[in-house]
């Protein structure tokens, strides 16, 4: 267990700690758009897709994958972020950007805006099912403890507000995946100039798949287009 | 040509500094930065001023001694140039240049713009070594070298310790100085039989000093003299891991 301490007390250990959660939670952010292009299938394709992802060894099974890779990502990056605004106590006059990018230098802004936008997606769509629960919601429906997914969605996003907040979300994620799916792999050990060119291509490729698919559904459910 | 200069005046480690702005009127573009300075600090001492403290030795590029910023930029606006073999041809007549030191924790301001850099010697003291016993030199070609490995090897070699890297790292991180140290060693055979521990305790070394973590900006590399590549930082990345999982915890401790 020493060994495990050890790793995470350095900075490129919780790196690595932080870019591997990173990556669970771009897998899960992948294949939660994917599933939610069932909204374009129809009320039936997406309540039963819905319910299967209610069986409790899957549902359990991603909470505890999701819900860990989390703690982790936030606490890791929140104990690196504290450390190196210690390492430069006095700035500069004049700092002139060289190979830094609006996306690499956003990190720590847009980090919390996914927060939020995760905390405040469970509140509108995933609290209301469990008893007792309260949800950010207009007209929470459910059966037996399985949400009616179709319904929950398009209510929710046909308040033009509600949508906008979904569209600005996924901006804030997009402007954070478009550097963290790429930085991940150099944090991962990736060293090679033609695989590193393959990675920038890869990482911005899924955070377009990402983030437009999300926004697709949105526009679709605000502008009326699936109900 | 004329040149205006805002430079950072420190009279010393606890002192406080501010900006300090002079005129240089007669500047040729044939004087590399340096000159410049010299001119400057010439002009100062006769008029009784302290003249403006900066670092250098070689003045061709080789040692690391000089290094400040020049307008936000670590050395200056010619890519792969130190401070020293900047020329002032670079600049347009009437610019206005502010003159900063490397600003890090782990690199205190002694005066103006001399920082006190050996965090860094402490980062090698603490694996950047090879441990072998000392005698004649071997013959050249004895141990035989990968031509792939030698070449990036040197390229990391070529690291001249100046602290670019850090002073423009927006998290003053010191991860392409150490990766570069790393490599240069763990890429040849002679670095094998220590390369996963020095790999853990450089690491370990550069968080004890107060250096931010790296976050793949890669303005670090923009500004290297000698090019080092980010690509460095990934192998380091790397061999910590390895070494995390694979060396053995009495090997890999600090603590001793
Ligand atoms: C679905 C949610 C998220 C995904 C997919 C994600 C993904 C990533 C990835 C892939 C990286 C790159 C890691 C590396 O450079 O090695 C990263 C870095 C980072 N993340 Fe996230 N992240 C998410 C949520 C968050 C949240 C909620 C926060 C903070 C509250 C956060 C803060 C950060 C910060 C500050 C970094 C920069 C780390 C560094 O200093 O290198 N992220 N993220
Ligand atoms: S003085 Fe030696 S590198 Fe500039």
């Amino acid at each position: 267990m020493n060994f495990l301490l050890s790793f995470w007390r350095s900075t490129v250990g919780t790196k690595v700690v932080v870019a591997v959660t990173g990556l669970l939670l771009l897998g899960f952010t992948l294949f939660h758009m994917i599933g939610n292009l069932q909204v374009f299938s129809g009320p039936e394709e997406m309540d039963s897709y819905g319910a299967f992802l209610h069986k409790p060894e899957i549902l359990w099974g991603g909470r505890a994958v999701v819900g860990t890779s989390m703690v982790l990502h936030v606490w890791g990056t929140m104990k690196l972020v504290r450390q190196t605004a210690a390492a430069r106590p006095e700035g500069y006059r004049k700092w002139t950007a060289q190979a830094s990018t609006f996306y690499s230098r956003t990190m720590k802004f847009t980090g919390p805006i996914v927060l939020i936008y995760f905390v405040v997606h469970l509140l509108n769509l995933t609290t209301g099912a469990e008893p007792g629960h309260i949800a950010l919601h207009p007209n929470y429906l459910q059966t037996n403890g399985v949400p009616k997914a179709f319904e929950n969605l398009t209510a929710l996003l046909s308040n033009p507000l509600w949508a906008s907040f979904y569209i600005v979300a996924n901006l804030a994620l997009g402007v954070h995946l478009f550097h963290g799916a790429y930085s991940m792999c150099k944090t991962l050990g990736l060293s090679g100039q033609r695989q590193l060119r393959l990675a920038r291509v890869i990482a911005a490729a899924l955070t377009f798949t990402v983030v437009g698919g999300n926004i697709a559904i949105t526009l679709a459910c605000v502008l009326q287009l699936v109900k | 040509m004329r040149i205006k200069l805002h430079v950072w005046r420190q009279s010393g480690r606890d002192a406080k500094g501010d900006f300090e702005t002079h005129e240089c009127p007669d500047v040729s573009e044939h004087m590399s930065f340096l000159e410049m300075l010299d001119v400057l600090n010439e002009r100062l001492e006769s008029a009784g001023k302290a003249p403006i403290a900066f670092e250098h030795d070689c003045r061709e590029g080789i040692c690391g001694s000089c290094g400040f910023m020049i307008n936000g930029q670590a050395h200056g606006p010619q890519p792969r140039t130190t401070v020293c073999q900047l020329h002032m041809r670079t600049f347009k007549d009437g610019d206005e240049l502010t003159l900063e030191p490397w600003r890090a924790k782990a690199f205190p301001v002694v005066r103006d713009l001399v920082v006190d850099r050996s965090a860094f010697d402490r980062i090698i003291q603490a694996g950047g070594y090879i441990s072998t016993n000392t005698g004649s030199a071997p013959e050249a070609n004895s141990v035989p070298v990968r031509k792939d490995s030698a070449d990036k090897s040197f390229d990391a070699a070529a690291c001249i310790g100046c602290g670019a890297c850090v002073a423009m790292c927006p998290n003053a991180s010191a991860s392409l100085f150490t990766a570069a140290k790393l490599a240069h060693m763990n890429l040849l055979p002679q670095g094998q039989p220590e390369r996963l521990v020095r790999g853990e305790r450089m690491v370990v070394a550069m968080d004890v000093e107060g250096f931010g973590h790296c976050t793949n900006h890669s303005d670090c590399e923009a500004v290297c003299p000698k090019g080092i590549s980010v690509t460095n930082i990934a192998m380091m990345n790397r061999g910590f891991v390895e070494a995390t999982l694979f060396s053995s915890p009495r090997e890999g401790s600090t603590e001793d």
